[in-house]
This record gives structure tokens, C-alpha cells and sequence, in this order.
């Protein structure tokens, strides 16, 4: 695949491949300020698509007695549940003090510890409004750093309004580290949106399966069109086409929410799960049926919208050094194989006293086979999670002495792996025959694997949904038809926690269709490697 | 940098971008024109990563424009590809011509990926962005952007050894005639 994407690379960066237009002339005519085709659209330079904060239940972090700072009596446990390590150095007094404020519009920047060692930067900060009347989160249109050179760097970044407190903490992490043992660096945040939640009752029918359409016309959202699906016996699946009246915030947040008699939220079987497009977002939760056609329920749309906007900049100059995480940090290259992943090698280790770093090299780009990752240190397990361009497993040190990395074995263990594989043009296609609204079955089998599909149409768009009783199989990821020689590609709808899952064709007409495999999956539960890296002393 | 500056420095590259994303030379060079007057009536001096902020807007542009003309395109699309198809087995006969068609038959192979594949392979390799840029550019998850990539790839690999077979039937041919 290198040498493909070599090839494909030369073809597309070889200037001389195709012909240019006269670019003297194109000059001039810019220079009239006239557009040709975009016509009155102007191009909205997007902010960067904001992480939200997901909260996880459950905590495995007990915040110990902190000997640290008394200035610093914040809990940022939960902020940094999936950044354990940063949490547990925090708690070891391993972070640098900081406690830097700006205040501009109202608005004060404090940055309260940083954190640098060789694989990352991390600066814990928080936002404090003079007034928090209203509000339930905040935005902004730029975090990030600057280096003593001026360039920016930019970086992860998530964050949690703490009403309790009125105001907003997060932390910004990046890979960049500055060279040498200190360095200057100005923390930079721009244009800081206040926002607010609110709710919109609607009248939604939950015993009306046709698609409904609910204007709202206020505080940027246009209008809701809810369509509902049955992805399994019992459970409705609630898709909510929104668009939005105004650019201000191209990610606002939008649910829909069901109210019991009693007041209280009706629980989703899973997560809500939002893509934004031009304009708009789509929204796809899942309920129990019963639960939304309970006498006396009543629906709503919860939104968020912009208080207030401060376009400022808030910066802070500080001096980072490394002294603190330096001590017991070290890196080793490896170049072992993963197990039987194929080309695919373990290429160096770098531990620092938050964090493990495994970086992998492939010589053809291959997903990673497994769902869960872990490092064995001496009995210790250390949870992993995958992150970065390359596939970087990244563990977070928690529940570890910082020194004792560098004397204890370490194995990595990698649990329930997922194959997959792509289906083949001369496999037997399944043929879908006499297409309506009218839900249809039909059987095949891949691989061994049983697999039931159900089509149907709904507002011209065709729905196709695969099911697998062998929960080895992991599930059909995509399917597609052949226009000619064209693959034309499915849009994945959902996957269910099952196997289940479901692509839609758009505007589709055809009475009779035959559909392959793009890809499946298999399902190893037990699948487990253990890769010993590094021998005790 | 003057507004010259940035035009000499980064038109090659969105043309090309327009080109492969459009696969139409005339909607190209008016769609370029337009990335530029876009940059410029902009902040363009403050803007940090130059190149991927331009990159962003040259695709924003051809994804607009692209969703304007879908079916138009379409069948245009068709019609050429039919065209080369019928040419093809005389030229490849003449191995001085294979050298040529085998750039152009490159570029009709290219033109064929998908529109979502194809956005993110020229944001890839003709914008030079980074996976999350790009996930970032096109608002999807860096995984969808790793997975596109790589059945754009897999897709013109499978697409080249069809037109590797052709070409060595084609030679077959020629030799035992």
C-alpha cells in the first residue's frame, strides 16, 4: 500500500501533470475583487471543532489527601478522568505552579499548574466570569500556545463548566515540549462565548413513525425533523435533522429530551451521538419505545445558545521547566513485532512520570486489532487508549511510584481483538428484490457467519439493515451496489452494541438491487497478546 | 508576505485541488480565483497555519460548488470516462503511447474516486495537511479520515491492477499477432 500511496502522492504533487490556466491573468482579475461562481457566500473560516467533555462515570481516582497548594483547592479528578497520569502527579505535588491571572471583559484567566516532560505539555487553567447568572458552559474561538519563536502550537483541549464554583476549568494538552530544560511560552485563549441551555417544548408523536417536522425559529436553530427507526424490538432510534439559522455556533449542542408525568428525564439506551454538517447537525439517540409512549410524557429540544461574547485576547507568559518529571524518564526503542498484527512493529517506548508512551510503526496502514489496551507493570495495570497521527498507545501512570517504572518489568497486554475484512467484488451479491416501504427480509452468509437483511424504503431514501445471530460476527461495516463500474457506498446509519447496523442510499428509485460486503468484521473476544517489553532489575 | 506573494506561493496548489475535486478545468480556474479573493478579503496576515487555512477554504469552495452540480457532474463524468475506455486498447498497442496514457490514464483513474475519498486524498497529498486538519477541514472523525484514505488508496490499487492486466493482455496480443 506504500508504494500506491507513493504513486497516488507523485501523480497528485507533480506540478507538471496537469495544465495551469494563465495565472498572470487570473492575478488581474482577482485584483477586481469580483467572485466567479461562489456568488455572495463567503467562506467562513471554521473554529476548531471543540471537544466536549464526556463524563465518566465511575472514577477509579480517589482524590488522596493533597499535601500540594493551598492556593490550589480544586478537584480536577473529574476533569482529568481519561488523563489519570496528570491527576496522580498533581496529587504527588510533581506539577509546576503556575498561578498566573489576566483579566480582560470581565473574564479572568488563571493558570493554575503545568506539566512538561518529554512526551507532553499539559496546563490546567480556569475561565471565571464576574457574573455566571445563566450560564452552563463556555466556549471559545482559539486555545493554544505560542513558543519563544512565535509559533503557535496547538493541542487537545476539554473542559467543564463547574457551576458550584461560576466558573469554567480545562486543561490543554499537547505533544509539543519545549527544548532544553526551561522554556517561554505565552498561553493564548481567544474570544470566550458565554453560553446558555435552552428548552423548546415540541409536539412530538411518539406513535407516529412518519417523518415530523417542528420550526423553531429563535436563538439560531431553524427547524427539527425527527424521523424514528426500530434498530431492535423494543427500542426507537431517533434521528433529529436540525438546522441552524446563524454561523455564530456551527457545533451547538441540540437534544431531544422526553419528560416523564413525573418531571423527571427519560433515559437513552445509549449515548447521543451528533455529526455537524454545513448549517445543521444530526443528531441520533436510541430509547425504549414503551418509555416515550408513557401517558403524560412530553418532549422537548434542549439547545444551546451564545450569552454573550467577549472577542478579546487572553494571554499569559510563563516559563516552563521540566526539572520535576525529569527524574525517572526514559526512552527505549524496541522494534519488536506486534504479535501476529501484520507489519506491524512496536517501535520505541518513552516513559515519563504521567504517561507511557508506545509508539507503533506499520509499514501498510492497518487498524489496530483490539478494543483494549494495557501495561503491565509489575502487577500494575496501567488502562491505554490509542491517540496521535500514528497510532500511538498512550498509558497513563496512576498508582505507580515514578521511580519504580525504570527497575519493574513491563508487558504490554492487548484483550478482544476485532478483525476486519473486506468483502470482494466476486462474491455472490445478495439481491434485494420488489424495494418498497414495506420492511423485507432476506439471508446470506460471509465467512461462515449468518446474516440477515432487512430493506425498506423511507422518504425515497433506501434503508438497509444487516443482523448477524453469531455474536462472533462483529458486524457488516458498509455495504454497496455497482452503478456501472462505480461502487457507490452506503452511508452507515448506526451500529448497534449488537451487531447490528444499518447503511442508507439517498433519493433511491430502483425496484430490484443486488448489494455486496464492503467490509465485515470478527469478533475475537479472547483474543489476547502479551508482549513482553522490558525485563525488572 | 504580500497578497502576490501568497498567490505565486500556494496557486499551484489549489488549482490542483480544485481540479481533482471538480475534475473540470474550466470550474477549476474560476473556482481558484474565487479561493484567493476569499483569502484576501480576509484576515489573511493573522491567520497562523497559512497553508492549511487555505487548503480549508479551497476545499470548503469545491465541496459548495460540488453539491451545486452533483448530477450535472455526474453525468459528464460518465460520458468522458466511456470515451477513454473505447481509445483505450489501440493506444496501449503502441508502447511509446502506453509511456503518455499511463499519466492520463492516472489522472482518469483519480478523477473516478468518489468525492468523499477524493477530498480527503488532495487535502492529503496536493494540501499537505495533517490527518486531524483534515478531519477538522471536512467536520469527521480522524478515524473516518484514516479509513477514506486508505480505501481511496486500496480503491486506485485495485483500479490499477484491472488497467495492469489490460495493458499486459494487450501486449499478449500484440505478440503473437
Amino acid at each position: 500500500m506504500e508504494r500506491i500511496e507513493n504513486k497516488v502522492k507523485n501523480q497528485m504533487k507533480a506540478s507538471n501533470n496537469i495544465d495551469y490556466p494563465n495565472f498572470d491573468q487570473m492575478w488581474s482579475s482577482i485584483q477586481q475583487d469580483e467572485l466567479k461562481v461562489a456568488g455572495d457566500e463567503p467562506v467562513v473560516l471554521r473554529p476548531r471543532k471543540r471537544k466536549r467533555f464526556a463524563l465518566v462515570a465511575g472514577l477509579s481516582v480517589a482524590l488522596m489527601a493533597t499535601p500540594v497548594y493551598a492556593a490550589l483547592n480544586y478537584d480536577w479528578s473529574s476533569m482529568l478522568s481519561h488523563r489519570e497520569g496528570i491527576q496522580s502527579a498533581l496529587e504527588q505535588g510533581l506539577g509546576q505552579t503556575i498561578e498566573q491571572s489576566v483579566t480582560k471583559e470581565g473574564v479572568t484567566l488563571t493558570v493554575h499548574t503545568a506539566f512538561i516532560d518529554e512526551n507532553r505539555t499539559v496546563l490546567l487553567y480556569s475561565l471565571k466570569p464576574e457574573t455566571s447568572q445563566n450560564i452552563t458552559d463556555i466556549d471559545f474561538k482559539l486555545i493554544g500556545l505560542k513558543d519563544s519563536k512565535g509559533n503557535f502550537v496547538e493541542g487537545n483541549y476539554r473542559g467543564k463548566w463547574n457551576e458550584e464554583l461560576g466558573e469554567y476549568q480545562g486543561y490543554f494538552e499537547t505533544d509539543w515540549v519545549g527544548e532544553g530544560q526551561t522554556t517561554d511560552i505565552e498561553f493564548i485563549m481567544e474570544n470566550i462565548q458565554f453560553i446558555s441551555n435552552k428548552k423548546q417544548s415540541i409536539s412530538y408523536n411518539p406513535n407516529d413513525a412518519t417523518t415530523q417536522v417542528f420550526p423553531i425559529q429563535k436563538d439560531g436553530v431553524g427547524s427539527v425533523t425527527l424521523q424514528s427507526f426500530e434498530p431492535a424490538e423494543g427500542k426507537v432510534l431517533l434521528k433529529s435533522d436540525v438546522t441552524f439559522m446563524d454561523t455564530e455556533m456551527p457545533y451547538k449542542r441540540v437534544e431531544f429530551e422526553a419528560i416523564n408525568d413525573v418531571g423527571e428525564t427519560v433515559k437513552q439506551v445509549t449515548g447521543t451521538s451528533s455529526s455537524y454538517l454545513d448549517g445543521g447537525a444530526n443528531i441520533s439517540q436510541i430509547f425504549k419505545s414503551n418509555t416515550l409512549r408513557e401517558e403524560g410524557t412530553k418532549f422537548q429540544l434542549s439547545y444551546d445558545h451564545i450569552l454573550e461574547s467577549k472577542e478579546s485576547t487572553w494571554n499569559i507568559n510563563m516559563n516552563l521547566f521540566k526539572k520535576q518529571l525529569e527524574n525517572a524518564s526514559f526512552k527505549q526503542v524496541l522494534d519488536i513485532p506486534m504479535g501476529n498484527v501484520p507489519n506491524t512493529k512496536i517501535h520505541e517506548m518513552k516513559v515519563t512520570p504521567t504517561q507511557v508512551r508506545l509508539n507503533i510503526t506499520q509499514e501498510d496502514y492497518y487498524t489496530l486489532p483490539f478494543r483494549e489496551y494495557q501495561l503491565d507493570v509489575g502487577g500494575t495495570l496501567l488502562k491505554g487508549y490509542s491517540m496521535g497521527e500514528g497510532q500511538d498507545l498512550r498509558f497513563e501512570v496512576v498508582g505507580l511510584d515514578a521511580a519504580s517504572l525504570a527497575n519493574k518489568p513491563i508487558t504490554l497486554v492487548a484483550k478482544h481483538r476485532i478483525d476486519g475484512f473486506y468483502g470482494d467484488e466476486n462474491d455472490k451479491p445478495i439481491h434485494l428484490t420488489d424495494i418498497s416501504e414495506k420492511h423485507q427480509t432476506t439471508t446470506s452468509s460471509i465467512a461462515g457467519y449468518p446474516i440477515s437483511w432487512t430493506y425498506y424504503l423511507k422518504d425515497n431514501n433506501l434503508y438497509v439493515e444487516t443482523l448477524s445471530s453469531d455474536p462472533m460476527f462483529e458486524g457488516v461495516d458498509r455495504t454497496y451496489y455497482l452503478d456501472g463500474k462505480e461502487q457507490i457506498l452506503g452511508e452507515p446509519e448506526f451500529y448497534d452494541e449488537s451487531n447490528k447496523s444499518m447503511d442508507v442510499y439517498e433519493n433511491f428509485d430502483k425496484k430490484e438491487l443486488d448489494i455486496y460486503i464492503y467490509s465485515y468484521g470478527i469478533n475475537k473476544p479472547n483474543g489476547e497478546l502479551r508482549i513482553p517489553l522490558k525485563s525488572g532489575k | 508576505m504580500t497578497e502576490r506573494e501568497i498567490f505565486d506561493s500556494y496557486n499551484k496548489d489549489v488549482y490542483r485541488t480544485c481540479y481533482y475535486m471538480l475534475r473540470n478545468a474550466q470550474d477549476a480556474e474560476d473556482l481558484c480565483h474565487d479561493v484567493f479573493i476569499t483569502v484576501f478579503r480576509q484576515d489573511w496576515q493573522n491567520v497562523e497555519h497559512t497553508r492549511a487555512w487555505i487548503m480549508r477554504i479551497a476545499m470548503n469552495h469545491c465541496l459548495n460548488l460540488l453539491k451545486r452540480n452533483q448530477t450535472q457532474r455526474d453525468k459528464q463524468g460518465q460520458v468522458q470516462w466511456l470515451h477513454e475506455q473505447a481509445t483505450f486498447s489501440i493506444k496501449s498497442v503502441d508502447t511509446i503511447v502506453v509511456e503518455k496514457t499511463a499519466q492520463e490514464e492516472w489522472e482518469e483513474l483519480l478523477k473516478q474516486l468518489p468525492d468523499k475519498l477524493m477530498a480527503v486524498v488532495t487535502l492529503r497529498y496536493i494540501g499537505e495537511l495533517s490527518m486531524v486538519e483534515i478531519a477538522e477541514t471536512l467536520q469527521i472523525p480522524v478515524g473516518t479520515v484514516k479509513s477514506r484514505l486508505h480505501k481511496a488508496l486500496k480503491i486506485m490499487r485495485k483500479k490499477l491492477e484491472h488497467k495492469n492486466n489490460l495493458w499486459l493482455k494487450g501486449e499478449n496480443q500484440f505478440g503473437t499477432h
